[in-house]
């Protein structure tokens, strides 16, 4: 008795829940498409190679990078910015989405949660390594020593630390929880070690309807409690800078400007991934032109955002009479620099009014196209922010250029090899997108809609503890 | 006077705990991690997971007798194979 | 910003020192026996960098080599900036200001740059982790960062893992730490000549005399451009710097508030000098 699935209306083509469930479990059960191969192979090499740059850098010393004196961060601090900002869809997507009754974001939540963990594992490497004694790293953690010593909370360095341990842990418990009920399921399917993995990781998930309903009842809060948690990473990361006396860094604007932007970055991010994946899974009905087509909205939406500041700072540079800001806006346009600056505005300011129109944000080539685009784009503004401001700062004598070493360029490519190497791995492991879709989202928020699915089963006739 | 310094660390530290509280408390109330249970050894227990309703009677339910209970549920449209023990 | 102001001799005559405004949302710092603070007249600074060369002797600072200079990496304490104008070329020592609000303090995550009683700006070698917070956050950019080991290269002659075993060990100054690498450094106002003259003066049970430490910048000066003093101490000459027409804080707008200042370059150049030679 094929029934049509309760989320016809955002997915393209006949399914039924069961169909969808054996489409879904694909990447998982079958071998892996021919791209997945070189994906994962190009991911593993890059990813040794990251490794032999940290090994380098460790062994010899950050002398081994292109930092001078007055660019003490370079591409360290330009890849951790990128990096988190694109960890930040998968949260959003996660859990803004759910508060706001997004229904279509249960097409691509596990894919950008995904992308969110590796993301901000990549993130987090950068500042452990570019500390001149990585060794005694944990000197930044609040713990209890015999000399009384503490972190000095007055520094952004060290909200950093917490903001970004604490969305570390929630974005995986957001994909972990999300995981649970297809863990179950593939543990019943698979035979081998993957039945063994299954079995632990699922921690023995039966798909009980009560537990269902206090499993919704604690997606949702969790959807509730990371909702500022994504706000904050970003604009903690931002007080790095806007705390700072430099010109170019000393901007009150600056938190809602990296949310904006993390937001862009994120969204170009799971567009570059969903449009390939979608295409080597077949999934395009589960992630319809529909999805790429909202996704495409709030792009331009944040990367909105993100032009108005970049006038914005022209503005206040010239607005606030401080020459040294001045300058550094100057030297901006003008300088060595200035065609990094200059592609920085093509991309994230003029390429970008081109979401407005249909035509283009619903042609998938060109969405394509553009969230490439605008990953390099925010990683000008990175360059922008971080190098450019600290190579011309205060006193003439100080000011010099920077320029990255081949250990900079292979943490960076690194770091990129790691994160595909990761999502490779996990798209091997558990399903793209998750089967049991509206469970996560609305329904437990007492919307109107119907979710047959989720109260269907195992209704329990006792009213024990556990069961 | 440097309070301000300190809200950023104690709004993560709190939402930290009550999510990573969150999380453990669902695990707890939901009796898991579970290493067996005996629903799962039903012949078609695979498809209650993905859109089959399912029904599973607890023996230590004070009104359960094996008897009754597989007469109230035939005479309710269900088909009763089988009566497992644990 | 001017690099350079004409005034006529009837204004100069007049000059007032330049107010500062200080403005803070904090209370300011326990104050200690002595409040350090130095002054550098620029007028008698001929540019010749034997204060950069006295520094490095001093403080135990490794020669880097030439690649790492070029790259931006100089270990010295002070840099001399120069500049270039019309009237000719100014030179101008730059060190760690010593800030009573100092931007890198508040940045460091691990507390390792701390503020004294006495006004000095401390940098605790062996807690620094080395993000280099500090350094981005200096306007002045007077901090020095330790990207390779070296001192202990130097020490060993091209190999930090002889250092131990080198007689050149012996060429260091024993009261100042050899940094490793990976940790921040800077000017200390010759902490430890501070220390030797407080523990002397404690020894013949007395105050610390007007004038008695002296740092090595400031001892091999020629132009005895650099001063260095107390400013709790009333006979201190640094008081009459400090109310000299010419006197000024570098980077004021920063709110920063140095403990080091300048006197600025004052120049009188005969007008029929200035017509044949242009400014040479």
């Amino acid at each position: 008795m094929p029934e049509r699935h309760p989320d016809h209306d955002l997915i393209q083509g006949e399914w039924t829940e069961r169909s969808l469930v054996e489409k879904l479990l694909e990447p998982v059960e079958k071998p892996p498409p021919r791209p997945w191969k070189v994906v994962a192979a190009v991911g593993f090499v890059l990813t040794l190679a990251w490794l032999y740059a940290i090994f380098v850098t460790f062994t010899k010393g950050l002398g081994t990078w292109g930092i001078n004196q007055p660019v003490l961060w370079g591409f360290d601090i330009v890849h951790f910015v990128w990096w988190i900002g694109i960890g930040h869809a998968g949260t959003l997507i996660s859990a803004i989405l759910v508060l706001m009754r997004q229904n279509w974001r249960d097409s691509l939540n596990r894919i950008t949660e995904a992308m969110t963990l590796f993301a901000v594992l990549c993130a987090a490497t950068y500042p452990l390594i570019h500390m001149g004694r990585a060794q005694h790293f944990y000197w930044i953690l609040p713990y209890p020593t015999h000399m009384a010593l503490w972190p000095q909370y007055k520094s952004p360095l060290s909200w950093d630390v917490l903001a970004i341990f604490t969305y570390l842990t929630i974005s995986t418990l957001f994909l972990y929880l999300g995981l649970i009920p297809d863990l179950a399921l593939l543990r019943e399917r698979s035979q081998g070690w993957r039945k063994k993995l299954y079995g632990w990781l699922s921690l023995g998930w039966t798909g009980s309807a009560l537990h269902w309903r206090r499993y919704r009842a604690a997606y949702v809060l969790l959807a509730g409690l990371a909702t500022p948690v994504v706000i904050s990473v970003h604009s903690v990361v931002s007080m790095d800078f806007a705390y700072g006396v430099v010109p170019g860094w000393h901007l009150t604007l600056f938190p809602p400007f990296f949310a904006a932007g993390a937001i862009y970055s994120g969204f170009a991010m799971a567009l570059t991934l969903l449009i390939p994946l979608r295409k080597w899974y077949r999934l395009e009905g589960v992630i319809t032109e529909r999805h790429l087509d909202w996704m495409g909205k709030v792009t331009l939406a944040s990367g909105l955002g993100v032009a108005y500041t970049y006038l914005l700072e022209i503005f206040i540079a010239w607005y606030s009479a401080e020459p040294a800001e001045w300058a550094q806006q100057l030297w901006r346009m003008t300088g060595p620099y200035a065609p990094y600056y200059w592609a920085m505005m093509l991309i994230n300011v003029v390429l970008l009014q081109t979401l407005w129109f249909p035509r283009f944000r619903r042609n998938v080539a060109w969405l394509f196209v553009f969230s490439i685009l605008a990953n390099v784009g925010m990683w000008l503004e990175r360059f922008v922010i971080v190098v450019i401001s600290l190579s011309h700062d205060f006193l003439p004598g100080n000011f010099h250029l920077y320029s990255p070493t081949w250990v900079d360029w292979t943490l960076f490519l690194g770091t990129l090899g790691f994160f595909l190497f990761g999502l490779a791995v996990l798209i091997r492991l558990f399903p793209p997108s998750p089967w049991r879709r509206c469970c996560t989202s609305t329904t437990s928020l007492g919307s109107t809609r119907e979710a047959p699915c989720c109260t269907g089963t195992w209704p329990t006739l006792t009213r024990r503890r556990s069961f | 006077m440097g309070w301000p310094a300190f809200i950023p660390v104690t709004f993560e530290i709190t939402i930290l705990t009550i999510t990573v509280g969150i999380f453990l408390y669902l695990l707890y109330l939901n009796g898991l991690p579970l290493a067996a249970h005996p629903a799962v050894l039903a012949p078609r227990y695979r498809e209650a997971l993905v859109d089959r309703p399912a029904l599973f009677v607890y023996a230590t339910d004070p009104r359960f007798d094996p008897e009754a209970t597989r007469d109230l549920l035939r005479a309710l449209g269900a088909e009763v194979e089988e009566v497992r023990r644990a | 910003m001017e690099a350079v102001k004409v005034l006529t001799e009837e204004e100069a005559r007049k000059a007032q020192p330049k107010e500062e405004k200080r403005v803070s949302f904090y209370p300011p710092w326990p104050q200690g026996e002595h409040a350090w603070a130095m002054t550098v007249d620029l007028a008698r600074c001929v540019g010749c960098g034997l204060c950069v060369l006295a520094c490095q002797v001093e403080n135990n600072i490794p020669v880097v080599g030439k690649e790492e200079v070029g790259k931006g990496r100089e270990m010295h304490w002070i840099r001399l900036d120069r500049y270039f104008a019309e009237e000719g070329v100014f030179h101008q020592p730059v060190m760690c200001q010593h800030c009573e609000k100092a931007p890198c303090e508040a940045v460091c995550p691990v507390a390792a740059t701390e503020h004294s009683p006495e006004g000095l700006n401390l940098m605790v070698y062996n807690r620094c982790v080395g993000t280099k917070y500090c350094s981005a956050n200096c306007p002045y950019k007077a901090r020095r960062f330790n990207f390779f080991p070296y001192a202990e290269a130097f020490i060993g002659q091209g190999d930090p893992r002889r250092a131990k075993e080198s007689p050149l060990a012996l060429l260091m100054n024993p009261e100042v730490t050899v940094r490793s690498r990976g940790v921040m450094e800077k000017c200390t106002y010759c902490v430890q000549r501070i220390e030797l003259a407080r523990a002397e003066a404690a020894r013949e049970g007395r105050r610390i005399r007007t004038g008695e430490v002296v740092t090595a910048c400031q001892e091999v000066c020629p132009g005895q451009a650099i001063h260095f003093g107390d400013l709790l101490d009333p006979e201190d000459p640094i008081h009459a710097h400090r109310e000299e027409g010419r006197h000024y804080v570098l980077l004021e707008e920063v709110n920063t508030w140095p403990r080091t200042t300048y006197l600025a370059h004052l120049k009188n150049p005969n007008p029929r000098l200035r017509k044949e030679g242009g400014h040479a």
